[in-house]
């Protein structure tokens, strides 16, 4: 068979979840809802659900405390990013083995075009089999492929026999693959798209392929009209892009307790900007624009931003900054959620001609900090805010947080 | 209102006054050309609110008089039209202009004149004058370093540093700095002195009107310093001036060097040329290696290929490597009005400086890329 392009989505099972269940085997089989944040996992949605969880009607968006309501066996587990980047790491090196040209979605989802790795490694379908195997075998997670000689039509693919689906939709075969679809099953056809399509009378992809183009325009709009018919016909030219770098770096926290203590938010701040700090050392970036977002108890919520005259990449910096725009902000009142990022992302190579040549010390403290936490992870130390230690027990538990 | 133009000398008014119509704007009135009659013939004017271009072209005026009609519509209707005297006459109580011209009898639809925006008066009396033509070469040679990112906006401008009889140009995106210095002369009462902040784009413009048939430029600045104005005979651009401090630009010019290399502009613009074909990293960069009567571009990018050039050049001091942004490079020497080029370098992680060889009326700094 010839395919004029071959791209794969792959789309890894229930993610959040089989990493927990991976690392707690007594979970396996179990229903699991993995969400809330950090510390907490009484408030906040659902990240994420086992299959034995969706089985209940769990899903992701929804309240924690419905969740628990529809489903009370199962086991609630607190969001560990950390854990699901490193198992993320892991499945996207073995993918970039077959290929170079991968872009990530998230975390759990990637296109690959193979197109030129055909000849080194046999048809695409045999490319998205073996792939889904060594992920199972080297990660130990259940992947989904669909293949297809676009990404739209591959990430539908993927979607459609979950989980562990390999879903191959040969050149040529694309409308009439998407055809007896209901009209959802096109990504970026949202509900107010579907209610609009439904008052046509429509309900498949099919039905929608051979529409007269002139009645969708007329209820749709000239732009959206065109690209959906193309897109129900299976055509989407859109290529695999390798990222660049992001066009932004945040970190927020939603805490268990709204939060009134000055020297607190501090140094939840300062803790936020280590973060967003290293994530920008580690891609050789720095940032030009500085953002706070806070939320109130009554979930008002403000972001304020600063541009700074060099762009920065120390933690210092970051965190003086975040604090500065935190103090002209914060009203004294409790706060649920605090956040810092940066935007304006720029390559660190390029040297900047008005940067202070000053504190080469706080630049090598930065990186000695950046490679014990890449081993040690939460453990490891931290820059001291300007409150006092914490009173930590052998477990590693601040005795005070809950007294 | 009515007088008679000839359309080529009119399309050539409309081409230029063009670039400062804002045909989206809220204010439908900025989509169109202002027309009047003045002593002068007729003045063509259009403004944006930040840029406003004026043209006057030779016109035979039976009676006074202004409107104004859609720019785009009425640029390509005066371009399209075979030689021939066209006359226009406005018939005001409707604002339709009635354009007569070879077979054509036209009607355009105009906005009433006293909707346009006034434009800024000149207040002062002092001016800087120039010869038109080097004014433009050191816009060209500066405005290149602006940079084109709107969140700071003092350095999409370039730096304006009056001094007696001194104009410096200075301009900067704080990878690379340009810098040029001109002679002018100064009149008015009160002659001019300071500096000021010009939008780079706005000076283009002035650049782009000059021609042969315009050999001086006189500048000079509102009284309150947020405007300046630039007469070339028939044409008159005015331009808000950017508010804001200027980096201290002068701190960041090496002093001295410890490799100095120097060779023809042309050939070393040739081979960078080529040699940035292969630089396709993050921030392009090319790495100039310097030993020995030589220079040698590098350019490798992984998983795509690489390219050496050795050039031979005339060196003095130490030994050096240093990678810049092949962009940066190319843009200085393109602009660089001199056969031989004077690099200065001070070992790899310091500014470069590229400059005419034996002259110090231009330089162009860039700062290095940090490569593995």
């Amino acid at each position: 068979m010839q395919w004029p392009r071959a791209i794969i989505h792959v789309d890894l099972d229930a993610f959040y979840a089989s990493v927990e269940q991976l690392r707690r085997p007594e979970l396996r089989g179990r229903p699991i809802i993995v969400g809330g944040g950090g510390d907490d996992y009484r408030r906040g949605v659902v990240s994420a659900a086992s299959y034995e969880a969706r089985r209940y009607g769990v899903h992701s968006a929804m309240p924690l405390a419905r969740a628990r309501r529809l489903c009370p066996q199962a086991v609630v587990l607190p969001v560990d990013f950390a854990a699901y980047r490193r198992a993320s790491r892991e499945v996207f090196t073995l993918a970039r083995e077959l290929t170079p040209q991968l872009e990530p979605l998230s975390l759990d989802e990637a296109y690959l075009d193979v197109t030129g790795s055909i000849r080194r490694l046999g048809p695409p379908e045999h490319i998205a089999a073996g792939l889904r195997d060594r992920i199972s075998e080297v990660c130990g997670l259940d992947a989904s492929c669909g293949v297809a000689t676009c990404k739209l039509v591959a990430k539908v693919a993927s979607d459609l026999r979950k989980p562990r689906g390999l879903v191959v939709v040969p050149p040529g075969g694309e409308a009439a693959f998407l055809a007896p679809l209901p009209l959802r099953r096109l990504p970026g056809l949202g509900p107010a798209a579907e209610r609009a399509l439904s008052g046509l009378g429509l309900s498949t992809l099919g039905e929608l392929a051979v529409f007269p183009a002139e009645a969708l325009r007329r209820r749709l709009g000239e732009h959206a009209a065109a690209s959906l018919l193309e897109r129900s016909r299976g055509i989407d030219a859109d290529d695999v892009v390798v990222p660049d770098r992001p066009k932004s770096v945040s970190r927020e926290e939603t805490f268990s307790v709204d939060l009134a203590d000055r020297v607190l938010l501090h140094r939840r701040l300062r803790e936020c900007s280590a973060d967003v700090g290293r994530q920008l050392r580690r891609g050789g970036w720095c940032a030009r624009t500085a953002m706070l977002k806070l939320r109130y108890s009554d979930f008002s919520t403000l972001t304020r931003q600063m541009t700074w005259s060099t762009p920065q990449q120390g933690d210092t910096a970051l965190a003086d900054a975040a604090i500065r725009l935190f103090e002209d902000a914060w009203t004294g009142t409790p706060v649920r959620l605090l956040g810092m990022g940066v935007s304006g992302i720029a390559d660190s190579a390029q040297l900047d001609l008005f940067m202070a040549t000053g504190a080469p010390r706080d630049t090598r403290l930065d990186h000695a900090l950046d490679a014990l936490r890449d081993r040690f992870g939460a453990a490891a130390p931290r820059r001291g805010g300007s409150g006092s230690l914490r009173d930590l027990d052998f477990r590693g538990e601040d005795l005070r947080d809950g007294a | 209102m009515k007088c008679s133009v000839s359309p080529s000398a009119l399309s050539a008014a409309l081409s230029l006054v063009s670039r400062a119509v804002s045909p989206r704007s809220t204010l439908p009135v900025l989509g169109n050309v202002l027309l009047e009659t003045t002593s002068g013939g007729l003045r063509v004017t259009a403004t944006n609110l930040d840029l406003a271009i004026a043209a006057t072209v030779p016109a035979e005026v039976e009676l006074d008089g202004r409107t104004t009609v859609p720019a785009r519509l009425i640029s390509e209707y005066v371009a399209s039209l075979a030689e021939a005297p066209c006359t226009m006459e406005l018939e005001p109580s409707t604002q339709v202009l009635h354009l007569s011209c070879g077979v054509h009898r036209t009607n355009l639809h105009g906005i009433d004149a006293v909707e346009f925006p006034p434009l800024p008066a000149r207040d002062a009396d002092a001016a800087i004058e120039l010869d038109a033509p080097v004014f433009a070469n050191a816009v060209t040679q500066t405005a290149m370093a602006a940079s084109a990112d709107e969140a700071s906006p003092v350095l999409t401008g370039v730096l304006f540093a009056v001094e007696g009889d001194r104009l410096t140009l200075a301009a900067t995106d704080r990878h690379r700095l340009a810098v040029k210095t001109l002679d002018v002369q100064s009149s008015g009462q009160k002659p001019f002195t300071g500096s000021v902040i010009v939008p780079s784009r706005h000076l283009s413009e002035v650049a782009r009107a000059v021609n042969p048939s315009r050999p001086t430029v006189s500048i000079s600045f509102s009284d309150q310093r947020n405007q300046v104005f630039f007469n070339l005979k028939d044409v008159d651009i005015s331009s808000r001036l950017i508010e804001g401090n200027y980096p201290n630009y002068a701190q960041v010019i090496p002093g001295e060097s410890s490799t100095t290399v120097k060779l023809p502009t042309a050939s070393l613009l040739r081979e960078a040329k080529t040699a940035s074909v292969l630089a396709r990293d993050a921030a392009n960069p090319v790495r100039l290696r310097v030993g020995e009567n030589t220079l040698t571009l590098v350019a490798q990018t992984a998983e795509v290929g690489d390219d050496e050039a050795p050039l031979s050049a005339s060196v003095n001091g130490d030994d050096v490597q240093i990678a810049f942004n092949a962009r940066y490079v190319l843009d200085a020497l393109s602009v660089l009005d001199s056969d031989e080029v004077q690099l200065s370098f001070n070992g790899s992680l310091q500014p470069g400086v590229i400059r005419p060889s034996g002259r110090d009326d231009y330089l162009c700094i860039i700062m290095p890329v940090r490569v593995p």
